[in-house]
């Protein structure tokens, strides 16, 4: 019986200890990996909706609605709308993949993948230029397709996916 | 014995992948290209540094019922320090490797040397291990990797290194290819350290 008390002081002794090494280091590395995360968002706007001078975020049922919809944005240039960024998270082979869409004048501005945790050197492809390139310009009236990665068939189906996902928010909604 | 000796051992007669054949979910997993075999070895030798050193200092203290979860604790807490300042400082690098970080917990590599080195061992020697066994992890992954990356990407650490004409091979890339890599790797290996051996 004490020993049991005494193994059980040892281990909460143990635990606490850890839990306190582990705030700290939170502490110390939440703000950098928040502001980065903020950043990236940054960059990826102006990668994609390049001539707008300010973004604003777009609300409304419509797009709480949509599942995998994070955030949408509108990229403008003084008054006008020139175009929208739309953040969303399908689900790709390893877990959410994190990407933004650019739609401007119709037409698919760019994809950008945010964040990913597909399988290393196959699905992480998805991120390199050669293939997010595969978008750019393609007409968004529709369901779009492009030639998918060998070796990494879901992670690239999440991609389209989430492509289309955007054009049809942009279409049914944004557009309007 | 020699802290030389302890540290050798880790790096060629005790290998931890090619000699121990342990933690081969990483192994297999992550060596696709050179730099995330580097990026995953560097993380599990700081694992098993910091897990080696605090396992070895409260070896004393810890009732031997409760060893295996106190080791679990321990490990648990570098390995999510090791993600949370990766993640911070080399973002492109934690994205790499992903679920590989947080799985460094489960790699039998390091509770292996905490409960059959560490727990029997000063600080000094377990420190000695730790970094013994962790380069020794590294520099396989890192060999497994640069093979499988010209092979599977005509590059290495990212410089093209074949001419463009070279046709990559990518089952390489993919599993199949990791365990084809890694037996004929662990055989040279095992030829060449072992030349004697008569099993």
């Amino acid at each position: 019986m004490r020993d049991m008390v005494k193994m059980g002081l040892i281990l909460l002794l143990i635990t606490a200890v850890s839990g306190l090494v582990l705030g700290v280091t939170n502490s110390m590395t939440e703000g950098i990996i928040m502001e980065r995360a903020l950043e990236n968002d940054r960059a990826s706007l102006e990668e994609l909706l390049g001539e707008a001078d300010s973004f604003e975020p777009v609300e409304g049922a419509e797009i709480d609605n949509v599942s995998m919809v994070r955030d949408v944005f509108a990229g403008r240039e003084g008054d006008t709308v020139i175009g929208y960024a739309i953040k969303l998270a399908p689900n790709g082979y390893g877990g959410e993949i994190e990407m933004m869409v650019g739609i401007t004048n119709d037409e698919i501005s760019g994809v950008e993948i945010l964040s990913q945790t597909e399988t290393p050197g196959l699905g992480s492809k998805i991120t390199e230029p050669d293939y997010t390139d595969r978008f750019s310009g393609l007409s968004a009236d529709g369901d779009v397709s492009v030639d998918a990665i060998s070796g990494a068939t879901v992670s690239s189906d999440a991609v389209v996916n989430g492509v289309n996902t955007a054009v049809s928010l942009y279409q049914d909604f944004l557009k309007n | 014995m020699k802290l030389g000796k302890i540290f050798s051992r880790g790096l060629v007669l005790d290998n931890p992948i090619f000699v121990q054949v342990l933690g081969m979910c990483p192994t297999l997993a992550v060596t696709s290209t050179a730099i995330n075999g580097l990026g995953m070895g560097v993380a599990t030798t700081a694992v098993l540094f910091g897990s080696n050193l605090v396992v070895s200092a409260i070896r004393r203290v810890v009732p031997t019922k409760i060893r295996i979860p106190v080791y679990i604790v321990v490990i648990a807490t570098f390995v999510t320090m090791v993600g949370m300042l990766m993640n911070a400082y080399t973002p492109e690098l934690y994205k790499a490797l992903g679920i590989f970080i947080p799985l460094i917990v489960v790699n039998c590599i390091i509770l292996g040397r905490a409960e059959s080195f560490a727990s029997k061992n000063g600080v000094i020697q377990s420190i000695t291990d730790g970094l013994g066994m962790g380069i020794g992890f590294t520099l396989a992954l890192v060999v497994l990797g640069i093979v499988r990356e010209i092979i599977g990407f005509g590059t290495v650490f990212g410089a093209q290194l074949l001419p463009a004409a070279f046709e990559p091979m990518s089952i390489m890339t993919m599993a199949p290819g990791a365990f084809l890599a890694l037996g004929i790797l662990m055989a040279l290996f095992n030829k060449a350290v072992y030349p004697k051996s008569k099993s």
